[in-house]
């Protein structure tokens, strides 16, 4: 649960310190990492993790989404084709694309003001489906149907593989540290206060005082953005291709799935929950290969939202907070 | 092309797939009314169930005795998934519902899949005696098994309409969806009624399947999107509304099979969320209220 307080300087301090920790923890096994499938997945995890960190912001004020690959469908076409077609260096597409699923967040986030809960969720789940017809049918034209568009690489041509490999590893790092960051300043903020009380009562938000449907909007659109910054960040560096396979359920479920198993409503779960549960799953597949690798998956999620119904992140919190108290409690003439 | 009789053939076949969601869905809104649960499981289960039933076909028993069989025995999996999945988790945050879904999901979909892909490769698809006879009406041309199927369909949910209304647990449940806590005071064990209805909701499921195996080749990836569309009909029709899964599972399937003869295969699956969104627009909690 986000703490109370807006802006005290200890939130402040202490997520400046993971986010330095998290640049530093990423950062320096560069020297030393030289696989580069290693790099690749963790680059996913970094872009995921930004997206999963887009979807925890908008059901920070109760909208859970089933349905966020819509906006990390649009912000990956919007940014591939600015570039194709408008000639924008895709560095900037990558900010201005996303704009385009920020729209629609706030145009469904306004259509679905009056539902809650499930109905919220499936609505949203089925603006998916009718954006990939949307996309193949109406806008064909644009989108090379089925087959989908390639996309222009971020970084400029003649750089060997490794270069490339380290600058997308590095962008997402950076990525999802800002992202971290917004997101933490945005949870200890007044908004973020406001966040909450409708997630948790928007009768009694309304009441006193919270303006729902502004908050409402605000956060589904900045996840919108968020989701669609994702989106686009790795149709340039990984799949270098999009294709509307995006608007499926998968896509959808994925940042749930991150989110409720780090922490929900923290800005740390997202991140935790991303790494902890995409390394897990890499080393299934390598491992155990196929039905059975996804099976034992299965099974480990199972157990975590069984006896970690909070999430992993809450597990770190409670164990650190153990460890301080046994460390005062150590201390010479802490009594 | 806009003759009466192919009309009929369209209206015919939306029937039959709603009769489908109709089952899939009744048994996630029991589920939901009781336990405030989603199984999005569902549809796995479904799969389940079509499998088994397949398997009972190929030992040469009848498929639709075989589907009894299978209709209980995903019945009982439904019961050991309620008791040993959704129990512990119960009164946590109501996202881990979806989460352990989603677990289920990959649990029962690629146990399913480590059997079903050596023999069967990629679909099958559960023969009957009668897969060649026809009824013809004139206009209208219908397979047996469409009858059958209908039969079935309609058979099981009067049934399930006489447990509901005229049995001591069936009054207990529809108890336990209106008010729980009011149950448990009245002496009723709410867990028991969990159970029971995750093992109905389960069951129904696994019928579903195997009619839907009869009417379509199947693989064990297949139950996703029906499990799915089942869901919108409950939203549809109002969450926990038995009422509101018949006629929501009936129109849903009529829109479907209207919208890709009209429009074209790739509006099928959208037209239906269109006209998920249009309805909770105007009514934003379905069109019958929870708990009728």
């Amino acid at each position: 649960m986000p703490a109370v307080g807006a802006g005290e300087p200890r939130h402040r301090r202490r997520t400046l310190g993971i986010a330095l920790g998290m640049a530093l923890a990423a950062g320096l096994p560069l020297a030393v990492i030289r696989e580069l499938f290693v790099l690749q997945i963790l680059t996913f995890v970094f872009i995921f993790a930004i997206y999963a960190q887009s979807w925890n912001l908008a059901a920070q004020s109760g909208q859970f989404s089933l349905g966020h690959a819509t906006f990390l469908g649009l912000g990956a076409y919007a940014s591939v084709l600015a570039v194709d077609r408008l000639g924008l260096p895709p560095a900037v597409a990558m900010f201005v694309g996303p704009i385009v699923p920020a729209a629609a967040g706030l145009g469904i986030a306004r259509l679905c003001l009056r539902l809650r809960e499930w109905y919220f969720g499936m609505v949203t789940f089925g603006f998916t489906a009718i954006v990939q017809v949307l996309v193949v049918e109406q806008f064909g034209w644009l989108t090379n149907r089925w087959d989908g568009v390639d996309a222009a690489r971020l970084w400029p041509a003649g750089l060997s593989v490794e270069h490339v490999a380290v600058l997308n590893y590095l962008s997402g790092l950076a990525l999802m540290v800002g992202t971290y960051l917004a997101a933490a300043a945005m949870t200890y903020s007044r908004s973020g206060l406001a966040f909450s009380a409708i997630h948790d009562n928007e009768l009694v938000a309304t009441v006193s005082g919270v303006d729902v449907r502004r908050h409402r909007l605000m956060a589904m659109g900045l996840s919108a953005y968020l989701a669609g910054l994702a989106g686009a960040l790795n149709s340039h560096t990984l799949t270098r291709h999009i294709s509307p396979g995006i608007f499926g359920v998968e896509d959808s479920i994925w940042p749930l799935l991150y989110t409720v198993a780090g922490g929900l409503r923290t800005p740390e779960g997202p991140i935790l929950g991303t790494l902890v549960v995409r390394v897990f799953w890499e080393w299934a597949l390598r491992s155990l290969g196929g039905f059975d690798s996804l099976i034992l998956i299965g099974l480990a999620l199972a157990l975590i939202v069984t006896f970690f119904p909070r999430g992993l992140y809450h597990l770190v919190t409670r164990f650190a907070a153990w460890l301080i108290g046994r460390a005062t409690r150590l201390a010479p003439g802490a009594r | 092309m806009l003759d009466l009789g192919s009309l009929l053939q369209v209206l015919s076949w939306g029937l039959l797939v709603g009769s489908i969601y109709m089952l899939l869905a009744t048994g996630l809104t029991l589920i939901f009314g009781v336990m405030k649960v989603v199984n999005f499981a569902h549809g796995e289960l479904m799969m389940w169930g079509a499998f088994l039933t397949l398997l009972a076909t190929r030992l040469g028993v009848n498929p639709y005795l075989g589907m009894l069989g299978s209709t209980l025995l995903v019945g009982l999996l439904g019961v050991a998934i309620e008791r040993w999945g959704f129990r512990p988790i119960r009164g946590t945050a109501k996202i881990n519902e979806i989460f352990l879904s989603i677990a289920l999901i990959l649990i029962l979909q690629n146990a399913l899949a480590r059997v079903f892909i050596p023999y069967f490769r990629e679909y099958a698809q559960i023969r009957t005696p009668y897969a060649t006879e026809f009824f013809d009406l004139g206009l209208l041309n219908l397979r047996y098994d469409f009858v059958i199927l209908l039969a079935v369909a309609w058979a099981i949910m009067l049934g399930l309409w006489i447990f509901l209304f005229h049995t001591a647990p069936g009054r207990e449940m529809r108890g336990a969806s209106q008010n729980r806590v009011g149950s448990m005071l009245m002496g009723v064990d709410v867990r028991r009624i969990d159970m029971l209805s995750f093992g109905i909701g389960a069951g129904l499921a696994a019928l579903a399947g195997s009619l839907y195996g009869v009417v379509n080749p199947f693989s064990p990836y297949a139950g996703t999107l029906p499990a799915i569309k089942a869901f919108a009909v409950i939203i549809l029709g109002g969450l926990g509304s038995v009422k509101g899964a018949v006629v929501g599972g009936l129109l849903y399937g009529v829109v479907e099979s209207f919208a890709t003869f009209f429009l074209g295969g790739s509006w099928r699956d959208a037209t239906a969320f269109v006209l998920l969104i249009v309805v909770l627009m105007l009514r934003p909690e379905g069109i019958f209220k929870e708990g009728g």
